[in-house]
């Protein structure tokens, strides 16, 4: 009987082993595949600008918009740096968003350059990105 | 004898529940098979992700929700629209919410920004809550995909997720070790555990085969799936 028992609770074990091993299998089969694209910072810094987390991120006292903007486009240019640098393809509207930070500081050559850059990596992006650019007197 | 049975018995029930339990989830996802001919007629090759309608209490949970929204779907294979940025452009318009943004007509996303189809999300649930001891994190959400030019529903899913108490903690953790934030230190701040949370529900909600989107036409498989209609 008590062979009976730990011989059910075996079996019991096992299925929880094998689900935990299953769903590792799945996990590490998902996180194997191959990515498109390195995402890098990019989705962390369009949360930060909701946040506000760069908000005081300036030196300069009574920090503001204008300089979360540029501490979000130094490091989304970094970003994109090290993405080129490796070899890999930046994702859709990396480029984009950085041109827009760009144009916020008034940094108007390199936002125009690097929606243009969107523009020409990813031409699903055209009607917006021309849009765009006529609404920032760019184009 | 009798008292092996009524021990037993028991057991040997569990036993067959956990197998019909085990049963019915793999079952759960050939069996719900959608349809996916018209997704398949129309396939977008982009998408632009609207702010998320939220009816939870948190009421960061849009923008939060927003944030991780892009990587699952370029992953799949689609241009994504810079959700900032589109956010952004429709606020200085005067869509100053979620709702007002939902609301416009097709033809106005079609001149301001040339999507093929758009991606409604809609968050039911967002957050963390205690039950005693647990706390249990829940992000539950459907989202719909339509396509711009003709207004039909080419795709739509509805995602559950909860983390937290104790069964949920194995398979947590691995996947939290999979999703860590590129950034580091310095997001430890913002990237918390519901974001982290949301970011897995919006895997779990747009990628698995035969309920997720198809492959769009960047990604290498595209069109090969034989999944539905």
């Amino acid at each position: 009987m008590i062979l009976f028992h730990r011989g059910l609770r075996c079996i019991r074990m096992t299925m929880t082993c094998c689900s935990v091993a299953v769903l590792g299998g799945v996990l590490s089969a998902c996180a194997a595949k191959p990515s498109l694209y390195r995402w890098g910072a990019y989705e962390d810094i369009v949360y930060a600008r909701y946040a506000d987390a760069f908000a005081g991120a300036g030196a300069s006292a009574g920090a503001g918009s204008d300089d979360a903007a540029a501490t979000a486009a130094a490091l989304l240019e970094q970003d994109l740096a090290r993405t080129l640098e490796e070899g890999k393809r930046a994702p859709p509207g990396v480029r984009a968003h950085l041109g827009y930070l760009y144009f916020e500081q008034g940094r108007l050559a390199e936002a125009r350059a690097l929606l243009e850059e969107e523009r020409s990596t990813y031409p699903e992006s055209t009607l917006f990105i021309d849009r765009l650019l006529s609404r920032m007197n760019l184009s | 004898m009798s008292r092996l049975q009524r021990s037993v018995i028991p057991q040997a029930a569990t036993v067959a529940l956990m197998l019909a339990a085990v049963l019915l989830a793999s079952g759960c996802a050939t069996s719900a098979a959608k349809d996916y001919s018209l997704f398949r007629e129309n396939m977008p090759r982009s998408i632009l992700v609207l702010p998320p309608l939220n009816e939870s209490e948190d009421i960061n949970a849009g923008f939060a929700y927003l944030s991780i929204a892009s990587e699952a779907i370029g992953e799949k294979g689609f241009y994504v629209f810079p959700v900032a940025v589109v956010d952004t452009l429709m606020r200085e318009n005067g869509l100053t919410s979620a709702a007002d943004m939902h609301a416009l007509p097709l033809s106005s996303i079609d001149e301001i920004t040339g999507a093929d189809a758009v991606l409604y999300i809609t968050l039911e649930q967002f957050g963390q809550k205690f039950e005693g001891l647990d706390k249990t994190t829940r992000v539950r959400a459907r989202a719909s995909l339509v396509d711009v030019g003709s207004g039909q529903e080419l795709w739509q899913n509805t995602i559950d997720h909860q983390h937290g108490g104790n069964r949920g903690n194995a398979s947590g953790y691995v996947l939290n070790t999979l999703i860590a934030a590129p950034v580091g230190q310095l997001f430890s701040s913002v990237s918390d555990r519901v974001h982290a949370e949301a970011r897995l529900a919006h895997y779990r909600l747009v990628t698995p085969t035969g309920r997720g989107l198809l492959f769009g036409p960047r990604h290498p498989l595209h069109g090969s799936e034989e999944t539905g209609g």
